[in-house]
């Protein structure tokens, strides 16, 4: 995917061609599925230029340098926020109608046979309802979005919010599928809308 | 704790949601029935689930991973009280005891402490299949090696990353219990697996272990292990007359215990022990 278009200034319908991803220059119209999509539109809807500021076709992306937590029952690995792990952009510039909110963990949990990725996000305690984003995926040893490891939908997830957080977990997530227990190596997530 | 239930649909998704009265929310997908309505029972225990593993279940794991495992004393609750504490094979403890083991039962494993988070316990057992002699327990957590699989006829396909031996310093007979993932049970058993997971409350985390001597019998006990909340686990051992594994009154337990496990019985279906594991460090 490519770069958002501005956030203000002067935008352009190659800026938004860029965004969903395709070559400058070359040929699109608005009316284009993956371009329209940025802003949610469908065939032939009405748009207006100012709800293309910004646009982009993720909500966020990062990459997730691993670290690796071990009991003799279970283990965690990923980002775990303060703890183990690192982002190397932990702040979701705009999520679910709030601004600046902070992903507390993304990691992959359990033991084998019972394991699950959660995505925990905060905004100062405010209340993050179950939407936001439609999926999430994960690029295993990868430092950019190259080959997807896996592709976990919201739809399917369980939602809580709790103390503060919102999150979601997804069951049957492996380690291989997600942030593995070698501690340091780079991997790479993405939140679409 | 008041848990209160609704069914919503969104975006076309029917979900389960539950809240507590301190405000915690959880939303699941609802469990449907094969006419697409939502099935009740299955969707709240799935909330259930979830919920406590926001709350207890996850308080229960984040204490356990701020302890020293090369320092770890667990104690077993089985019928009322304690029966058995295990000790991590560097401690005073448990070197007393690997100095037992190595002098009995030196051969069966090449050592029994070169892993620091190895434990080891002597207990006399009060369910079948040990003997009600004084036996010494031995969990080595590596993955069984071949020899150990050999030994005991042990042929699964996923094992997890630890096992135990039992050793009877009686009759010198050894048992392994071979540890497997809750996908590995279902592969070998799918029917046990089935009644044992139409028995359980709400759990998470499941996995399971079976016996094996060394004629490479698999013995008709199995053990499954969960984590769980134990006002939950009370409620359910009340319903369904189990006799609850430690002293409620004793208040010092629950805020250490990390797993559970039942024993259930393959040849008369049932579960017959209900198992509570707590954890500190000496």
């Amino acid at each position: 995917m490519g770069d958002p278009v501005p956030e203000s200034g002067m935008i352009s319908l190659n800026d938004f061609h860029i965004a969903a991803g395709g070559t400058t220059g070359t040929a699109c119209t608005l009316n284009d599925a993956d371009i329209r999509g940025l802003i949610s539109k469908g065939d032939g809807a009405a748009m207006n230029f100012e709800e293309w500021y910004g646009a982009s076709a993720l909500i966020h992306s990062s990459t997730v340098v691993t670290g690796y937590q071990a009991s003799q029952y279970f283990s965690v690995s990923g980002y775990n926020g303060g703890s183990f792990g690192s982002m190397s952009d932990d702040t979701i510039s705009s999520f679910n109608g709030k601004t600046d909110v902070t992903i507390v963990r993304c990691v992959r949990t359990g033991s084998a046979g019972s394991e699950k990725l959660t995505l925990i996000v905060n905004k100062n305690n405010e209340t993050i309802s179950n939407a936001g984003f439609t999926s999430i995926k994960i690029y295993m040893n990868q430092s950019s979005a190259g080959t997807v490891t896996i592709t976990r939908n919201r739809a399917d997830a369980t939602y809580s919010f709790t103390s503060g957080s919102a999150k979601w977990e997804w069951d049957d997530v492996t380690l291989a599928q997600a942030f593995g227990s070698t501690v340091g190596q780079t991997n790479f997530m993405e939140l679409t809308p | 704790m008041t848990l209160a239930y609704s069914h919503i649909t969104r975006d076309s998704i029917l979900i389960t949601t539950l809240t507590d009265s301190d405000g915690i929310l959880v939303e699941v997908p609802s469990k449907l029935n094969d006419d697409n309505s939502v099935n009740e029972t299955l969707s709240k225990k799935f909330a259930e689930t979830k919920y406590y593993e926001n709350t207890t279940v996850q308080t229960q794991l984040d204490r356990i991973f701020s302890l020293d495992e090369t320092q770890v004393k667990d104690t077993t609750y089985l019928n009322g009280s304690a029966t058995r504490t295990d000790y991590a094979v560097g401690t005073t403890q448990g070197q007393a005891i690997v100095t037992k083991l190595n002098n009995d039962f030196s051969g069966e494993v090449s050592s029994f402490d070169n892993n620091t988070i190895n434990l080891v316990g002597e207990y006399t057992a009060q369910r079948p299949p040990y003997n009600v002699n004084n036996n010494i327990s031995f969990y080595n957590f590596d993955v069984p090696t071949d020899t150990i699989k050999n030994s005991f006829g042990a042929t699964y396909q996923e094992y997890k990353e630890w096992y135990g031996l039992k050793f009877d310093t009686v009759t010198n007979d050894v048992l392994a219990k071979f540890v497997i993932p809750e996908s590995e049970m279902k592969r070998v058993d799918v029917d046990t697996y089935n009644e044992i997971n139409a028995l359980l409350p709400t759990h998470s985390y499941q996995f399971y272990a079976r016996i094996h001597d060394k004629s490479s019998n698999i013995n008709e006990n199995v053990d499954v292990y969960f984590q769980a909340d134990p006002s939950v686990m009370k409620s359910w051992c009340t319903a369904n007359s189990y006799t609850f594994p430690y002293d409620t009154t004793d208040d010092t337990i629950e805020p250490l215990l990390f797993i559970w496990g039942c024993v259930y019985n393959t040849t008369s279906e049932t579960i017959t022990h209900v198992k509570a594991y707590a954890r500190t460090t000496v």
